[in-house]
């Protein structure tokens, strides 16, 4: 007898269209224009901000699976507990293969000097000589963060409805607004940025950051489910 | 051990109850009928035994334990239910591997015949089916499951009167084959009262009847004759409510008719009858003000 986690996790797996096929068809087809664009323009050595696509979709993956699979998967009498495991571990195991599939682009892209066209699709700033493990963990990295955002907006929704997540943006909005508005106000800017200087993270040290991050994003998320209901 | 068991089950939505105090216990492996009207609770009741609504107030147990977050019980439910959400892109073979991997008594072959039966596109993505079709595939889950509670919430929702015969002809078979509790909750009353052992009615959140559907044929009649002779016959008895046209008046009445009461009847030239269950539920749910015990 399987366990519930892992039948969770397999039915996103079946999913292959909203974890592999769509990021990746939204992915390329930003490259191929991109690649049109080199061999027809010629320029010289050109990044281009594609691969955001598919860190936004992951995002948006986020918010959706929530959307389309609690309901059914409470339904079937799944426990919050083993559909938030399911549910991390098809999307790590998904977000690990699209961080692979975008590393060994990476090199190939670097084996070929930009495709031939001098196209820099997959290099990430900061990140254009650091090796391909770096790249890997990093693409992981930014995936996973971007993917338990979206979660936890989806939680949010689950648990607090329309309204809840109407009054946690405007909340989010007004304590962001009046921070700025107080640094401004007393001209503390010269100071933020005195401080995020002498911070100063590798990017090695930023990825553990944003793993932090990701990680509170992951129990914030848990626990806005285990309180989450199905009405109807 | 009760297959479940509700203690004074509150659920409120801003001061409105949708239950109120339900206190029952389910038995093993007997078939209940979950009546009442749209709105009446029977939705929420079946949501809150399955944890995916929390009671505000009152004890739910299933199998002996509180279900949230108890896979231990909620491994031995079933909830099929008329407004089931499905992923997507999911086709109606995903949905049955993914209900076969959860239920540990699945049975393939009964998903099989079923599909056979209903017909169903094994690749068609469940989003294209037709209402119909959907239930289907509901039914097929919950009985393949074979899940130690089965509910059914409304299942057979466009289902043609074939369909839904071979939805009680299978219910009937595989509870032969392999007992278990199984909970139905149905507006066809008349359709599926051969099949109930034991019957609630809901109304307005609170449960009103709680009772062998046997012993209930002897709860309730009807009389039928002419106005003042009926009228004369139901002096001091509990009139549940009253049919009149022209000098013609049917009145139906709770409690036992008895030899003597039908002899009566008989002598004072009335026909006399048992409720029938969906007459029953109609009457005591039909009118505004509610049903009160020992009223009218």
């Amino acid at each position: 007898m399987k366990s519930r986690t892992a039948t969770v996790a397999l039915m996103h797996a079946r999913d292959k269209w909203t974890w592999l096929f769509i990021p990746w068809m939204v992915l390329l087809s930003s490259f191929i224009v991109n690649f049109a664009i080199g061999l027809i323009a010629r320029p010289e050595n050109f990044t281009t901000g594609g691969l955001m696509s598919i860190l936004i979709y992951m995002l948006v993956a986020g918010i959706v699976v929530i959307h389309q699979t609690f309901s059914f998967a409470l339904g079937l009498c799944i426990t919050r507990r083993s559909y938030f495991a399911g549910t991390v571990a098809a999307a790590g195991g998904y977000i690990l293969l699209s961080a692979v599939l975008l590393a060994v682009l990476l090199l190939l892209e670097q084996a070929t000097e930009g495709w031939g066209v001098g196209l820099h699709f997959f290099e990430l700033p900061y990140l254009s000589d650091s090796g391909a493990g770096l790249a890997l963990w990093t693409f992981f990295i930014l995936l996973l963060f971007m993917f338990f955002g979206g979660l936890t907006i989806g939680s949010l929704f689950r648990r607090f409805g329309k309204q809840g997540l109407l009054f946690f943006f405007l909340a989010a909005t007004l304590v962001f607004g009046g921070w700025t508005a107080v640094v401004t106000a007393m001209d503390w800017w010269r100071g933020v940025g005195g401080w995020l200087m002498k911070l100063d993270f590798t990017i090695v040290q930023t990825t553990f950051l944003l793993l932090a991050c990701t990680l509170v994003l992951a129990a914030v998320s848990y626990l806005l489910l285990r309180r989450a209901t199905v009405q109807a | 051990m009760h297959a479940a068991e509700l203690k004074g089950l509150t659920k409120s939505y801003g001061g409105q109850h949708a239950l109120d105090g339900i206190t029952l216990k389910m038995e093993e492996n007997r078939i209940y009928g979950l009546l009442g009207r749209n709105g009446a609770g029977k939705t929420t009741l079946m949501h809150v035994l399955t944890a995916q609504l929390f009671a505000t107030s009152g004890e739910v147990k299933v199998f002996g334990s509180d279900p949230f977050e108890n896979e231990e019980a909620l491994r031995k439910i079933c909830f099929i239910k008329e407004s089931q959400k499905y992923p997507e892109n999911f086709r109606v073979c995903d949905v049955l591997a993914v209900a076969s991997s959860l239920y540990p008594r699945w049975s393939a072959e009964t998903a099989e015949q079923l599909l056979k039966e209903f017909r169903l596109p094994q690749n068609k993505r469940v989003k294209k089916l037709s209402r119909g079709m959907l239930s289907a595939v509901g039914i097929i889950v919950g009985l393949a499951s074979r899940a130690e509670l089965t509910l059914f919430d409304e299942p057979y929702l466009g289902l043609d009167a074939v369909a839904r015969e071979i939805f009680y002809r299978n219910l009937i078979q595989e509870y032969a084959e392999l007992p278990r509790t199984i909970v139905l909750s149905s507006h066809l009353i008349d359709e599926v009262s051969g099949l109930l052992e034991h019957i609630y009615l809901i109304d307005r959140g609170r449960l009103i009847l709680d009772e062998e559907a046997e012993l209930l044929r002897s709860r309730a009649y009807s009389v039928a004759g002419p106005a003042a002779k009926v009228d004369a016959f139901l002096g001091g008895r509990s009139v549940l409510g009253k049919e009149q046209l022209g000098g013609f008046l049917r009145a139906s009445v709770l409690g036992e008719l008895g030899e003597g009461g039908m002899a009566a009847a008989k002598t004072a030239g009335l026909e006399a009858a048992p409720l029938s269950l969906q007459q029953l539920v109609v009457q005591m749910t039909g009118n505004e003000a509610g049903y009160e015990e020992g009223s009218a």
